[in-house]
Formats: C-alpha cells, sequence, structure tokens
C-alpha cells in the first residue's frame, strides 16, 4: 500500500516537474526555434551598415552570456559571446550576415530604449551553446517580419551555415 | 567424486561423429544488406529532423510498428521534410548538401530513396534557395497523383520551385511574393497562405507549369486571429488552428476555397485556466471518423511552442471536444494513423533516470541539469481511449529532432 501511495505521488511529482519546470527551459536547451530574430521588430529588414555609426558609451548591466541580459529580449539563438565572439562580433572565421532583424530593448541602466540588430554568424555549423529563445510576438513564416522560425543565414555571403546570433546596438530612442 | 565411462561408448560416440561428419560442417557466414520486410499493412512511422545542433547531419528514423529501428536516411543540412510517396514506391527528401561541408557550393535536391530498402535511387537539382524553417508543415509538397513536387523558397525572396517527379527534371520557379507554405487541393492546384489572410492559388497545367496564380480574399485576421501553419487535411477540407485558439475549416479543391467553419478550441473556462496550443507539428485528423486532435498544455501565451502535455480531441462535424488523452511524458509533435482503430504518435521528451535522481539532480543543480539528460522517444497511445501502448527506441544522441510522421 505504502509503495503504490509513494508510486502516486512520485509519478504525480514527475508529471509536474516535466510540465512546469522542464517544458519552459527544454526549447532554450535544445534550441528547437533559432536564430536572429526580433520579437519587436521596428522595420521589416535590416540590411548590415545601413545605420552604421559609431558606438557610443552605453551605460550596461548584467551578463552577456545570460538570456536575461537586456539586450537579448528579442534574440533567438545560441549566444555568440559562449561561442567565441561576443555580443556584438562574431567568432572567428564565421561571416555576419547581411540580412537580419531588430528590436527594440529597454537598458535598466539608464532607463532608454536601443535599436538592437540581432545579426547571426554564418558558415559554420551551430554553435550549441547558450540558446536563448523567446517566443513573445513571434508569428508564422507566412508573416516574416515578425517570424523567429526561419534561417536569417538565408541570403548571406556564407549561406545558410547558421553558428550563432549577435545584439548589436546600432540606435538609441530619443525621447 | 568421479564417473567412469565405458571405452566401448567412447569408441561409439567418436566413430558415428566422425562418420556422419554433419557436426563437423562449417558454413561460414555472408555479410549481406537487409531490405526492408513487407508492409502488410503494419504501422511504421518515422522521426526526423534537423538535428539542432549538428546542422549538417539530418537523419530520418524509420520506425517499425513495435517501435524498433528499421533504417534510417541521412539527409543534409538543415533537413525538413519528407515525403511517403506509396504510389511511387519511393520516399522523397528535400535535401540541401555543400561540396564542403558548410561551404562551397551549395546543392539542394529532391532525392529519391527506395521504399523497399532506403537506398538512394536519384535526385534533381533545384535551385539553392530552400526555405530553412524550424517548423516542416508545407514546405515540400506532392500533387495527388504524386506526379509533381512543389518546394518553397525564401532568400528571403519568396517563391516555388517546381519538379516533374516523372520526367526526372526541374519545371520552373514561380514567384509568390507575401505568401509561404503550400496545402494541397487536387491533383493540380495549391493554395500558398499569405501574411494578409488570404491564400494564391497555384494552379499547374499537365506539363508542371503554373498557368494561374490568383489571390484570394482574406479568410482569416492575420494579426487579430493568424492560423498556424500545422493543418491538417480530410478530404478537401484543411483544419487550421490558430494562435488564439479557434479552428478554422477550410476547403480547398481545385477553384474552389471557401471558409466552411471556426470554432473555439477552449471554453471559457478551459481559457480561464490558460490551456494553450503547444510543440511543433500540433494537429492531426483521423480522416474516417472525422476527428481533429490538437497538443495542448497549460501555460502563458507566449510559451505556444514549448512541449505539450495533453491532446484534445474534436469532433469536426459537431465542433466539440470528444476526449482528452493526459500525455506521460511532454510532447514536440503529434500524428494519428489511418486505420479504423487507430494510433497516436508521440515525439516525446524522455527523462532517462530514475525519479529521485531527477529530483535530487533538480534540486543541486536546477532544470538546465536535467536538460543535459534530456532524449527523444516516440511513445505510442490507444488514439481511441488514449492508453499508451509502449515507448520506441531513444532517438540517439547528438541532436534534435522534431517530426513524427506516419509510413
Amino acid at each position: 500500500m505504502l509503495n503504490n501511495w509513494l508510486d502516486k505521488i512520485a509519478e504525480k511529482a514527475t508529471r509536474k516537474q516535466a510540465r512546469h519546470t522542464s517544458r519552459r527551459s527544454f526549447i532554450r536547451t535544445f534550441g528547437i526555434a533559432l536564430i536572429g530574430v526580433s520579437v519587436y521588430p521596428l522595420l521589416p529588414v535590416f540590411r548590415d551598415n545601413a545605420f552604421a555609426q559609431e558606438p557610443g558609451n552605453i551605460p550596461e548591466s548584467g551578463d552577456p552570456n545570460d538570456c536575461n541580459y537586456w539586450r537579448h529580449c528579442a534574440i533567438d539563438g545560441f549566444m555568440c559571446g559562449c561561442c567565441g565572439g561576443t555580443v556584438s562580433s562574431c567568432p572567428p572565421g564565421t561571416v555576419v550576415s547581411d540580412i537580419t532583424w531588430i528590436g527594440t530593448c529597454r537598458n535598466p541602466k539608464d532607463g532608454k530604449d536601443y535599436v538592437i540588430s540581432y545579426n547571426d554568424c554564418c558558415g559554420k555549423s551551430a554553435c550549441g551553446n547558450c540558446l536563448c529563445q523567446r517566443d513573445e510576438g513571434d508569428t508564422p513564416v507566412y508573416r516574416p517580419q515578425n517570424t523567429n522560425n526561419l534561417n536569417w543565414c538565408s541570403g548571406s555571403q556564407a549561406d545558410v551555415p547558421y553558428h550563432c546570433s549577435l545584439s548589436v546596438v546600432i540606435g538609441v530612442k530619443e525621447s | 567424486m568421479s564417473y567412469k565411462i565405458p571405452l566401448s561408448l567412447i569408441s561409439f560416440l567418436v566413430t558415428w561423429i566422425v562418420a556422419s561428419g554433419q557436426l563437423w560442417a562449417f558454413t561460414p557466414e555472408i555479410p549481406k544488406t537487409e531490405i526492408l520486410p513487407d508492409n502488410n499493412g503494419e504501422e511504421w512511422f518515422w522521426i526526423s529532423g534537423n538535428r539542432i545542433p549538428s546542422l549538417a547531419d539530418g537523419q530520418a528514423y524509420l520506425m517499425g510498428q513495435d517501435g524498433k529501428r528499421l533504417g534510417q536516411l541521412s539527409t543534409g543540412y538543415w533537413f525538413n521534410s519528407l515525403i511517403n510517396a506509396h504510389k511511387r514506391n519511393e520516399i522523397i527528401t528535400v535535401e540541401t548538401h555543400f561540396d564542403r561541408g558548410t561551404r562551397g557550393n551549395r546543392n539542394d535536391l529532391v532525392v529519391m530513396y527506395d521504399a523497399n530498402n532506403l537506398s538512394f535511387k536519384h535526385e534533381i537539382q533545384l535551385p539553392p534557395k530552400r526555405m530553412n524553417a524550424v517548423r516542416n508543415d508545407g514546405l515540400v509538397n506532392l500533387t495527388d497523383d504524386e506526379r509533381f513536387l512543389l518546394v518553397v523558397n525564401y532568400t528571403p525572396a519568396q517563391s516555388v520551385s517546381i519538379v516533374d517527379l516523372d520526367k526526372g527534371v526541374f519545371i520552373e520557379e514561380v514567384e509568390t511574393p507575401g505568401c509561404s507554405v503550400l496545402y494541397a487541393a487536387g491533383n493540380r492546384d495549391f493554395y500558398s497562405i499569405c501574411g494578409n489572410g488570404g491564400f494564391m492559388q497555384i494552379k499547374l497545367g499537365e506539363d508542371g507549369h503554373v498557368i494561374s496564380r490568383t489571390r484570394t480574399e482574406p479568410l482569416f485576421d492575420s494579426v487579430n486571429d493568424f492560423l498556424t501553419i500545422s493543418a491538417s487535411r480530410i478530404g478537401n477540407v484543411w483544419y487550421f488552428i490558430s494562435r488564439q485558439h479557434n479552428a478554422y475549416a477550410i476547403k480547398m479543391e481545385g477553384d474552389d476555397i471557401k471558409l466552411l467553419d471556426k470554432w473555439s478550441l477552449t471554453t471559457e473556462s478551459e481559457r480561464e485556466d490558460n490551456w494553450i496550443i503547444s510543440g511543433m507539428k500540433h494537429t492531426a485528423v483521423h480522416e474516417s471518423s472525422g476527428e481533429l486532435y490538437v497538443l495542448m498544455h497549460q501555460g502563458e501565451e507566449k510559451t505556444f511552442e514549448e512541449p505539450g502535455t495533453h491532446v484534445w480531441v474534436y469532433d469536426v462535424k459537431t465542433k466539440k471536444k470528444v476526449r482528452e488523452i493526459e500525455l506521460e511524458e511532454i510532447a514536440v509533435s503529434i500524428a494519428v494513423s489511418q486505420k479504423p482503430n487507430p494510433r497516436l504518435y508521440i515525439n516525446s521528451i524522455h527523462f532517462p533516470v530514475p525519479f529521485l535522481t531527477q529530483l535530487w539532480m533538480y534540486l543541486i543543480d536546477g532544470e538546465k541539469s536535467l536538460m543535459e539528460i534530456a532524449r527523444q522517444r516516440a511513445s505510442i497511445y490507444n488514439a481511441k481511449n488514449g492508453q499508451l501502448l509502449f515507448h520506441s527506441d531513444l532517438v540517439p544522441h547528438g541532436g534534435f529532432v522534431l517530426n513524427i510522421q506516419t509510413w
């Protein structure tokens, strides 16, 4: 009798654990959805260097290799800082994607909204470290301007081999 | 203690053995390659995908009725789509291969495999443009007569490549601006779903060339009630679900496209309990009983792609939920077989350690430690009563696969 009771408790606990704890991190860990796509795109397509400007002094806080880091508010992919690059530079030997999506993230340090370009780094197989995914605002692929379900290395000089994603500050919203 | 054996008995046995010669005959084994057994209506199924992060090494695993592995296809970079072409006795995949792994010339190919032995038969070169998407629905479509194959492209320009399977040639590429994945509507008609809530009809001639492209009026609200691409078909009706948890029955037959019906998957109380859709391939149908299967879980709206815990079954005629199937393991994708007593196939996440070990790992190292040991397998249920029948062999280490589909 006791064994049966323990079995039921264990079963319920396992199911609950599986459903309510593991599920949330499952996608982050295994990378179901991918590839630097903005959750809050301001423009449908951002072409690299179209907004090129000298970086200013951006007040920083948090760990760029943590999924909760402020710039990653709309990232979807492996964070390049865990792959030999940084939050704004691709790992050696990879190629920055020409086309990507941009989002707007609020910097908790100064309370300003910054425009973030989620360029992918392409030309090698997937990094496999530090997957970070959020699905807020994601739409199906027939609305590509908002989807995180596409490989945005498509059209890059290195073609579709996807490696990791950047979170590059390209502008600031002046109030 | 010792035993004494009469010398005469030993002599007799030796003489008999030598004389017969049978027991000394040695037949060497000759290595060979298996062919698949006759299917004979058995319920085989596929588990396949791009194996992220091992994206260059897509695989498709063919599983037998008992969940044991029957064979495998190796399907290249960012593998999405496998088609059972039973009339052709072929398995068709659309594959991408680079000359040097992740660099060099890109080759996009339609590849035909022999359905008797899974060996390569031949391939057809495509423009190197096929869409690399996380979900797989509608990216590759076969005409109902299995003559032509249509492949969705994204560069990010949107287009469709058309292949003549009988002649083994690429026919043409047609642009589909604003529209994407395809749904079949007979032997020569497809509908591409568009960002404005409408569809684009693509009509092929008998030679496979496109003879017309026609945009329909919007059939759904692409902003406030947009459809997922995971639709399932009964006859000439496709059943879609929206991210706002409505079911849409859309008839697609030749030139005829019409929204037949729409209903909510959830009641008000279920919505208050945060029941939402789940996973990737999250719909399936049992055609003869008119049942729509939807993968569900409880969570915030933004968790709509996280694995599901339940499958809810709807009668498409009454538009009522007829049963709920609680899953033993969380699920990514689902499929249903078409026999009178169908099976429900679940692409499941499995933690291969005892519960107390799971608990210990969770308490000490948190979720991440558990996810590092997570594996995948298929879980097979009786679709009519929800009884778990068995689990399949585990998916091999090395990457994650999203698809599950019947043979």
